[in-house]
C-alpha cells in the first residue's frame, strides 16, 4: 500500500471512529456563562473584536468575514460547579449542581461569489449542545438553588450568522440565536363514563433572537461591537379542571422562565501584531428585563381583580457590566507549526439583589481567570488547529438573606478545527 | 368521599398522566424532505443530489461538487375518515432549510450537510391519544415535529462514498409540584383566593438516531446504495406531586397526591434501504428503492401510569378515599414490519444554454404496519399509495457574480389510503378507515462554485 493510500485509509478509519463515537453522545454550549469558542474562552471570554471562525457567529458575526477559509470545528467542554450556603450558626450546606458536559460544533462557509461579491460573504454555524438536556427548567421554591450558575448552563446554544466585508477595514454581521419553549394546556373533566379524563395539547415552540455586529480595523487596532437580543424560554402549561367531581379549582398556570439570556451589548478594543494579541472590553447585560422565575399559579380574573391568590415574586434584577481582558502570544515551534499561549480574566457581577424576593434563590458575583493554549499545524497535510482552554470562577462570600452564599466553577474545553 | 368531594388534585395528576398520552414520529419519515426528493417519491437512496441526502443517504453528500444552500416550504393536508366521517387531522406545514458544503481534508473529498424541517409555529405538538375511539395514530400531530439532520460524507475512492448522519427529535421531560390550599367557593370565598404555588423540574431533551450510508458507483451511469437508519423512541417519564389542603370553609382536608407516568411519545422504526439509480442519458435518471422498516418495534403511545391519593380525613368522617390507581399497561400494539418500494424518474430538459427544465415523477407503496385485530387499542391505519410529480426551473451561470445554478423546484403528491375494515377490540363494532393526503411545496436553491 502506498503512503498516500495508507494515509487515506487511516483517515477514513479515524473519521468513521469519530462518527460512531459522536452518535453515542449528546452535545451543546452555555455561551452566556463561558463564551463560545475555545480560543475566546481562554482569552477572558472575549470575542467581539478579535478572533473569528465559527465562534464569531455568537460573539460578533462581523468577524466571520475576517477569514475566507472554509472550516469545520468540533469540540467538547465540561464544567463543574460548587455552591455553598452558610447559615447564621456557621453550618455549611453544600448544594449539588449537575456538571455540564457539552459538545461544540462549528462551521464557517465563505460564499464563493465572484465579481463585486468575491470574498465578501461568509456564513457561520455554531452549536453548543449540553449532554444532559437542551434546556433545563428547574424552578424550585422550597429548596435553595443557584439558578444562574448551574442549571442555566444546561441549555442549547445554536447560532446562525453571516458576515459581510464592506471595505478592507469595515465588516458587518447579522445572525440569529435559537432556543425552544414549551406552552400548552391540559383540560380535565368527567368523561362520558363518569370518570376523570384529560385532554392535553402542548407545543414546543422555537424562539429566536437577533445578533448583529460590526468590526473596524485601524492598522493593528481592532474595534468590535455586537448586540445580542434577549433569548427567553418559557414553560407555560395551563390546567383547566371542569366539574371534576364537583371540586372547584381556578385555572392553574404552571409557568415560569426556564432559560433567560438577557439582551447584551459587547464592546471591545483589540490589538494584533507580530503574534501578540491584546483585547479588552465590556459586556453589558440587560438583566433588569428578567421577569422572575415563576409566574403566579392562580391569576385573578377580570371579574375579581382583587382576589387574594398568591402573586408572582418579582426578581428585581439589575443590569450588569462585565469587564473583560485577554492577551495571547504566538510563537513558532517548527516549520509550519506554531503555538499560542493565552491568558485572560473577567468580572461577572451578579444581577440578583442582595435581598432577593425569593428566600431560596442565591447568586454571587464571580471573578474569572482564564488560560488557553493553541497549536496550529498550518502547513501539514492535515492543517489542524488544536485549542485548549481553562476557566476558574471564584467568588467572595455574599450575605444574602439569612445565609452567606459562595459559589464557583471550573471549565475545561478543547476543540479541533480544520479547513476543508 | 362523595363524588362532590373527590379531590381535584387527583384530576390534576391524572391530567399529567394524560399529558403523556401522545404519539408522533418524524414527518420526514412520512413525507420526505426536499422538493426534488419528494417529487421522486423518496426513491433517492442512490440519487440524492441535495441537502436531503442527510436523511436519505448521507453518503450521497460526497457527490456534491458545489456549495449548495436551499430554502423551502411544504404543505401537507391529510383527509382521514372513519366510516366516512372526517377525523380531526391538522395540516402539516413547515419550512425547510438545507446546506451542503463540499471540500477536502488531507486530499480526501469530504462534504458536510445540514437539513432542517421546521413546523410552522412550533417544534413539536402533542395531543392526547384516546384509548376508546379509533384514531389514526400514525398521522396528525406525530407529524408536527422538528427534524434536524446533520451529515458528513467522504469519498476515499472515486467509486465509493461513505456517509454518516445524526437526526434529532425534541421532547420535554419532567414534572411539577403544586402546594398550598385550594379554596372552595363557599361562605363567601372564591376559588381565586386559593393559596397555591407551583414548582417546575423539567428538561427539554433530544433523542438522536444515526444514519449510515454507502454508495457504490461501479460505472459512470450506475449507482447502488445501502442505508441503515436506527430506531428512535422518545420516552417520557413524568412524576408529579400535589400536597396541600382543600378548604371547604368549615373543614380543611390535608391531601397528598402522587402520579407516576411513563410513555413513548415518538417513534421512528429501524430501517434498511437498498437503492439503485441508472442514468440512461445525460440529465435523465431512473431510481428504485426498497426499504425494510421494523415497525414490529413500535411502542404504544398510550401511557402507563400509577397514582396514589391520601387524605387525612377527620375522626369519625365517612369520607371515602378513591383507591390507588394501579399501573395501567399500554400493551403491545403488535405492529408488523413492512417493505416499502419506491420508484422515481427524472429528466432535465435543456431549454437554452442558460435555462433548463427538470421533470420528475414517482410512486411508492407503503403497506400499513397496523394489525387488523387489536387488543385494548383502536389504532386505525391503511395501505398507502402515493403518486408524486415535480418540476421547476434552473438558471445556470446567471451572471458574473454567481457561477453555478439558481433553481426552483416544485412538487406535489397525492396519497390514497386504501379503505380498510377493522373490528373494534373494545366494542366489537366494525368500522372502515380510509382517506387521502395531499401535499406540495417548493425549494429555492443556490449552487455555487
Amino acid at each position: 500500500m502506498s503512503s498516500f493510500s495508507r494515509k487515506r485509509t487511516l483517515f477514513v478509519l479515524a473519521l468513521t471512529s469519530a462518527l460512531f463515537g459522536l452518535s453515542r453522545r449528546s452535545f451543546a454550549s452555555p455561551a452566556d456563562v463561558f463564551g463560545v469558542g475555545v480560543r475566546n474562552q481562554g482569552l477572558g471570554s472575549t470575542g467581539a473584536a478579535v478572533g473569528g471562525g465559527y465562534s464569531a457567529t455568537y460573539g460578533n458575526p462581523a468577524l466571520l468575514a475576517k477569514d475566507a477559509a472554509q472550516r469545520v470545528a468540533i469540540g467538547y467542554q465540561t464544567a463543574r460547579f460548587s455552591a455553598t450556603l452558610t447559615d447564621s450558626q456557621g453550618t455549611k450546606t453544600q448544594l449539588s449542581i449537575d456538571a455540564l458536559r457539552a459538545l461544540m460544533f462549528g462551521l464557517q462557509l465563505p460564499l464563493p461569489f465572484h465579481g463585486a461579491l468575491e470574498d465578501r460573504l461568509v456564513l457561520g454555524v455554531a452549536a453548543v449542545v449540553p449532554e444532559d438536556a437542551l434546556a433545563r427548567v428547574r424552578l424550585l421554591v422550597h429548596q435553595p438553588t443557584f439558578p444562574l450558575l448551574g442549571d442555566r448552563t444546561q441549555s442549547l446554544n445554536l447560532a446562525f450568522g453571516m458576515g459581510v466585508k464592506i471595505t478592507p477595514e469595515l465588516r458587518l454581521g447579522i445572525g440569529v440565536l435559537t432556543l425552544a419553549e414549551l406552552t400548552g394546556s391540559i383540560q380535565v373533566a368527567d368523561d362520558q363514563h363518569g370518570t376523570l379524563a384529560s385532554t392535553v395539547n402542548d407545543e414546543l415552540k422555537e424562539i429566536v433572537a437577533p445578533v448583529v455586529g460590526a468590526a473596524y480595523e485601524i492598522g493593528a487596532l481592532r474595534l468590535g461591537a455586537s448586540y445580542r437580543g434577549e433569548l427567553r424560554s418559557d414553560f407555560d402549561l395551563e390546567l383547566a379542571v371542569q366539574d371534576a367531581s364537583g371540586i372547584v379549582l381556578p385555572p392553574l398556570h404552571i409557568a415560569g422562565v426556564g432559560q433567560f439570556d438577557p439582551a447584551a451589548v459587547q464592546f471591545e478594543v483589540g490589538f494584533e501584531q507580530h503574534g501578540l494579541t491584546l483585547v479588552s472590553g465590556v459586556l453589558y447585560r440587560h438583566w433588569a428585563a428578567f421577569p422572575g422565575f415563576l409566574g403566579p399559579t392562580v391569576t385573578c380574573p377580570a371579574s375579581r381583580p382583587q382576589c387574594t391568590a398568591l402573586k408572582a415574586q418579582s426578581a428585581d434584577f439589575h443590569d450588569t457590566y462585565s469587564p473583560r481582558l485577554g492577551a495571547a502570544y504566538r510563537l513558532p515551534l517548527s516549520s509550519g507549526v506554531s503555538a499560542e499561549l493565552r491568558l485572560g480574566g473577567f468580572f461577572e457581577p451578579s444581577p440578583m439583589p442582595r435581598h432577593s424576593a425569593s428566600a431560596n434563590t442565591f447568586d454571587t458575583s464571580r471573578y474569572v481567570l482564564t488560560a488557553g493554549y493553541g497549536l496550529d499545524f498550518e502547513k501539514s497535510l492535515l492543517p489542524l488547529k488544536l485549542d485548549l482552554a481553562f476557566q476558574q470562577h471564584f467568588s467572595n462570600n455574599r450575605e444574602q438573606g439569612a445565609f452567606t452564599a459562595h459559589s464557583g466553577a471550573q471549565l475545561f474545553s478543547l476543540s479541533a478545527e480544520v479547513p476543508f | 368521599m362523595t363524588s362532590r368531594r373527590r379531590l381535584l388534585l387527583t384530576a390534576l395528576m391524572l391530567s399529567a398522566g394524560g399529558a403523556a398520552r401522545s404519539a408522533f414520529a418524524s414527518p420526514v419519515d412520512s413525507f420526505g424532505v426536499g422538493a426534488r426528493s419528494s417529487a421522486l417519491a423518496g426513491a433517492v437512496a442512490a440519487d440524492a443530489k441535495d441537502f436531503s441526502a442527510t436523511y436519505y443517504n448521507p453518503a450521497e453528500l460526497a457527490r456534491a461538487r458545489n456549495l449548495s444552500l436551499s430554502l423551502g416550504y411544504t404543505h401537507v393536508a391529510p383527509t382521514l375518515r372513519i366510516d366516512g366521517q372526517s377525523q380531526s387531522a391538522s395540516d402539516v406545514n413547515g419550512f425547510t432549510a438545507g446546506l451542503v458544503a463540499p471540500g477536502s481534508i488531507a486530499t480526501v473529498p469530504v462534504s458536510f450537510g445540514l437539513a432542517l424541517r421546521l413546523p410552522v409555529g412550533h417544534l413539536s405538538k402533542v395531543e392526547t391519544v384516546q384509548r376508546e375511539q379509533p384514531e389514526f395514530v400514525l398521522y396528525g400531530n406525530r407529524l408536527q415535529l422538528v427534524h434536524l439532520g446533520l451529515g458528513v460524507a467522504i469519498r476515499p475512492w472515486p467509486w465509493l462514498n461513505l456517509g454518516a448522519g445524526l437526526a434529532f427529535m425534541a421532547t420535554a421531560h419532567g414534572g411539577f409540584e403544586i402546594q398550598g390550599t385550594a379554596v372552595q367557593p363557599v361562605s363567601g370565598q372564591s376559588e381565586y383566593d386559593s393559596q397555591l404555588q407551583h414548582e417546575i423540574n423539567a428538561d427539554l431533551k433530544t433523542v438522536r438516531y444515526p444514519t449510515l450510508g454507502v454508495t457504490v458507483l461501479p460505472a459512470k451511469d450506475w449507482a447502488f446504495a445501502l442505508v441503515f437508519r436506527d430506531q428512535a423512541a422518545v420516552r417520557l417519564d413524568l412524576s408529579t406531586r400535589l400536597s396541600g389542603d382543600v378548604d371547604l370553609g368549615m373543614l380543611a382536608l390535608p391531601t397528598r397526591y402522587q402520579l407516576v407516568s411513563q410513555t413513548v411519545n415518538g417513534f421512528v422504526p429501524r430501517q434498511l434501504v437498498l437503492g439503485g439509480s441508472w442514468s440512461p442519458a445525460p440529465g435523465a435518471s431512473i431510481d428504485i428503492d426498497l426499504s425494510w422498516q421494523q415497525w414490529s418495534g413500535y411502542i404504544s403511545p398510550l401511557s402507563q401510569s400509577q397514582s396514589r391519593l391520601a387524605v387525612d380525613s377527620p375522626p369519625g368522617s365517612t369520607l371515602t378515599i378513591p383507591p390507588t390507581r394501579s399501573a395501567t399497561s399500554a400493551g403491545d400494539p403488535q405492529f408488523k414490519d413492512r417493505v416499502v418500494p419506491r420508484v422515481g424518474a427524472e429528466y432535465r430538459a435543456q431549454l437554452t444554454s442558460h435555462w433548463s427544465l427538470p421533470l420528475r415523477a414517482g410512486y411508492s407503496f407503503q403497506p400499513s404496519p397496523a394489525p387488523q385485530q387489536q387488543r385494548d387499542t383502536e389504532f386505525a391505519d391503511a395501505d398507502r399509495h402515493t403518486v408524486s410529480l415535480g418540476s421547476g426551473l434552473i438558471w445556470s451561470d446567471p451572471g458574473e457574480v454567481i457561477w453555478g445554478d439558481v433553481g426552483l423546484d416544485l412538487f406535489a403528491f397525492e396519497t390514497l389510503l386504501a379503505p380498510r375494515r377493522f373490528e373494534s377490540a373494545l366494542t366489537g363494532d366494525r368500522y372502515r378507515a380510509s382517506g387521502s393526503v395531499f401535499g406540495g411545496g417548493l425549494d429555492l436553491y443556490l449552487q455555487v462554485h
